[in-house]
């Protein structure tokens, strides 16, 4: 073995391509051009003898190793053969006792490779996340079971029985004072409607008018019960009513709701499931009345025509205190068919009524449009839902809980309205699997209580100011982000689900109380007409005496807008853009569309600003004489 | 004598524990101590002192810090972390409690008797 050194590479170390290729990546991003990556420099600056060099540089080589840490070991061999050297030992000695280069290589690269950082890392990280992962999927398992055992061992408790609240207010109405079973029985009298029909097109004179005339007078005595019960003071409806039974086959009104039989039984009859017959009864009475009401004014009867027109105006009353929406918006419509023979009445045969009787109806009209009768009733709203969250949410005694296994059966009669469940069993075992995570998700039935009596209040507070007063609708634009939130749509299922937006059914109240009011100063205009031979120049001369007070404009809080044009009256409201363009229906479209385009309601804030829009709103909404329904 | 190889994977890290719970050491010093201090039962070369090194390192038994010696050249010396601390106070609690083991066997002679 020789005892020479190695002789230095030949390649110049001061190249600029040798520094590169020699500095590690950390230092060239320090700025420094070290070149301490020359394993064969180091080796042949060592100063051992070549044997001892070349056994350090051939072992180094082998380890495979990154070049710095070849750089490290081979310092370290370096080092140990100088210790050897200096301590005396001869190079053959210390070569002999080396070992076999490949052996000692090959355990190198493994001892080292288990110290490198990133190895480490990458272990530790592994470990603690496969720890962390079970602890989450340990939690998640027990709180699974806890929820499990949490929902299906709780149960709902029913505290209100609110179809027996309803029915108990009902049947404590004297029999002789319920219009409800009079009604009923003027429906089972009715012979069928002519054909399907559009009921805004029936009127005196339109195409089919004279079939609607017989229809009429077929069905005299469905006419003669419905003004029975229209005198009576109240409706007195009885929620799942026996008696109802021969009707609903009659109205081809199906149960919508169908709760499965097993749940009824064990909970009680539910709200949720009841059918409202009334509804579809009365919208039909009250449109052979309004046929009858433009049959007597044209026969010149003025007796049926106020009868008539009292009938319909006493149906909208009846529905007005019913406590549902739905039963509001039933009203609006039946007060709107009131207002078209009244139009036909001033149009054709104006001297049919004597002045108290066109006061009369007038104090009428404007009764029903000013005295809180139409407008939204939360009562029934409140009650389905509560109804709703007593049977699906379990109860701890302390009106607090969680969904229950009859959210599920209750959510699917709800979802497939009108069709049969959908649910297979495979689905139904799913969704009962589901269920404990879904209730651990949810918010319980405090929490959503109080959220829908919040959005509620919020609701009523923005809709029950005068429309003019109105300008945005925060609570709705909430449950809007509510719908479009992920996170939202599992907490609030229910919440989302069942609670209605009613700021549609809060205008088109207004619609028919502006409509109504108009109704009424056209009738006061027309007593005035009667007693002075003309209209007035202004409506201030009618109060008191042939009207209470002049009706507002609910599009700016002013009084109504009145005008004569040829000698007749128009009454308007400024309409959506709440600027007074003189009476004018917007340019550009039919009458009717530009009509209702004008009283369609927009928030302040969405009020166009460029002029061409603007133009394109210019225009009011005209009340009277009438253009169209508006409510159909 | 020669110690077997698997015998020796067990005792060589316990040895160079020990050696360095006396005070740092490098590479050659720590063959030389374990040559001269067990009679070269314990002797290992540089194929197995320097993995083994390495190893401890990587378990963060011991640390290596390169430093100037007397001599003026850079050498790498080790010394004993908290955590080899532990681990050579585990591993003599267990040698101590094989051998007398093996005592009780007889594999290991008691003191005084012939083996």
């Amino acid at each position: 073995m020789s005892a020479e050194a190695l002789p230095p590479p030949t390649n110049s170390p001061d190249s600029l391509f040798y520094k590169l290729g020699n500095t590690p990546l950390r230092d060239l991003l320090r700025g420094r051009l070290t070149a301490r990556l020359d394993l064969r420099r180091l080796v042949a600056n060592s100063g051992l003898p070549r044997s001892l060099a070349q056994l350090v540089e051939e072992t180094v080589r082998r380890t495979r190793l990154w070049r710095l840490e070849k750089l490290d070991v081979a310092a370290e061999l370096i080092s140990h053969f100088k210790d050897g050297l200096e301590a005396g030992d001869s190079h053959e000695q210390l070569a002999n006792s080396f070992g076999d280069i490949a052996l000692v290589a090959k355990l190198i690269r493994r001892a080292r490779k288990r110290q490198r950082l990133l190895n480490r890392v990458v272990a530790t990280s592994l470990r603690r996340g496969a720890q962390a992962l079970t602890v989450v999927f340990t939690l998640l398992i027990v709180t699974y079971f806890v929820m499990a055992v949490r929902v299906f061992t709780g149960a709902p408790r029913v505290s209100r029985d609110y179809v027996q609240e309803f029915n108990a207010a009902a049947r404590a109405i004297p029999p002789e004072h319920r219009a409800w079973p009079v009604y009923r029985q003027g429906f089972l009298a009715l012979a069928p409607w002519p054909a399907p029909f559009i009921f805004k097109d029936i009127a005196p004179d339109r195409p089919g008018w004279d079939e609607y005339v017989q229809f009429a007078k077929k069905n005299s005595l469905a006419i003669d019960l419905f003004h029975s019960a229209a005198r009576m003071p109240q409706l007195g409806t009885v929620l799942f009513d026996p008696d109802d039974a021969e009707l609903l086959k009659r109205a081809g009104v199906s149960n919508s709701i169908v709760i499965p039989s097993g749940l009824t039984d064990r909970i009680a009859p539910t709200i949720i499931s009841a059918v409202f017959p009334e509804y579809s009864v009365l919208r039909t009475a009250s449109q052979l009345l309004t046929i009858d009401a433009y049959l007597a004014v044209k026969n010149g009867n003025s007796k049926r025509t106020v009868e008539d027109l009292d009938s319909l105006l006493q149906i909208a009353e009846q529905l007005s205190h019913c406590h549902y929406v739905i039963a509001g918006l039933v009203a609006a419509t039946v007060c709107s068919h009131a207002c078209r023979p009244v139009a036909f009445l001033l149009e054709k045969n104006p001297k049919l009524l004597d002045e108290n009787q066109l006061l009369e109806l007038s104090r009428r009209f404007y009764g029903i449009a000013n005295n809180d009768r139409l407008k939204v009733d939360r009562t029934g709203v409140r009650a389905f839902f509560d109804d709703f969250v007593q049977r699906t949410f379990t109860d701890n005694g302390e009106g607090d809980g969680i969904l229950a296994p009859t959210y599920l059966s209750f959510m699917n009669a709800i979802e497939y309205v009108g069709q049969s469940p959908a649910d297979t069993r495979l689905q139904s075992v799913m969704h009962r699997l589901v269920l404990p995570t879904y209730s651990f998700m949810h918010a319980g039935k405090r929490v959503t209580l109080a959220k829908f009596d919040d959005l509620m209040r919020r609701m009523a507070a923005e809709q029950e100011r005068p429309l003019w007063q109105q300008t945005d609708t925060d609570a709705e634009d909430e449950l809007e982000r509510l719908h479009g939130n992920p996170i939202a749509q599992w907490r609030y299922t229910v919440l989302l689900r069942l609670t209605p937006t009613l700021s549609r059914a809060s205008f088109l109240f207004n619609v028919a109380a502006q409509e109504a009011d108009a109704c009424a100063v056209a009738l006061a205009l027309e007593a005035w007409f009667r007693r002075h031979g003309a209209y007035p120049s202004s409506l201030d001369g009618l109060v008191p005496e042939f009207i209470p007070t002049i009706p507002p404009d609910r599009y700016d809080g002013k009084p109504i807008k009145y005008k004569l044009v040829d000698g007749k009256p128009l009454l308007y409201s400024v309409g959506a853009n709440r600027q007074d363009d003189g009476g004018t229906l917007i340019n550009g479209m039919p009458p009717d569309k530009a009509n209702q385009r004008a009283r369609e309601w927009i928030a302040p804030k969405w009020l166009p600003t460029s002029t061409s829009e603007q133009t394109k709103l210019r225009g009011d909404w005209i009340l009277w004489p009438p253009i169209e329904s508006g409510i159909k | 004598m020669r110690i077997e190889k698997e015998l020796m994977r067990g005792a060589g890290p316990a040895a160079v524990l020990k050696l360095l719970s006396r005070g740092e050491m490098y590479g050659y010093e720590l063959v030389e101590a374990l040559s001269k201090r067990t009679d070269g039962v314990l002797a290992m070369g540089q194929s197995t002192l320097y993995p083994l090194l390495y190893n401890l390192e990587a378990k963060r038994l011991i640390e290596g810090i390169w430093r100037e010696a007397d001599s003026g050249r850079q050498r790498k010396y080790y010394r004993l972390t908290k955590k080899g601390k532990g681990e050579l106070a585990k591993s003599a609690k267990q040698w101590t409690s094989l051998v007398e083991t093996m005592k009780s066997l007889g594999v290991v002679p008691e003191p005084g008797t012939a083996g």
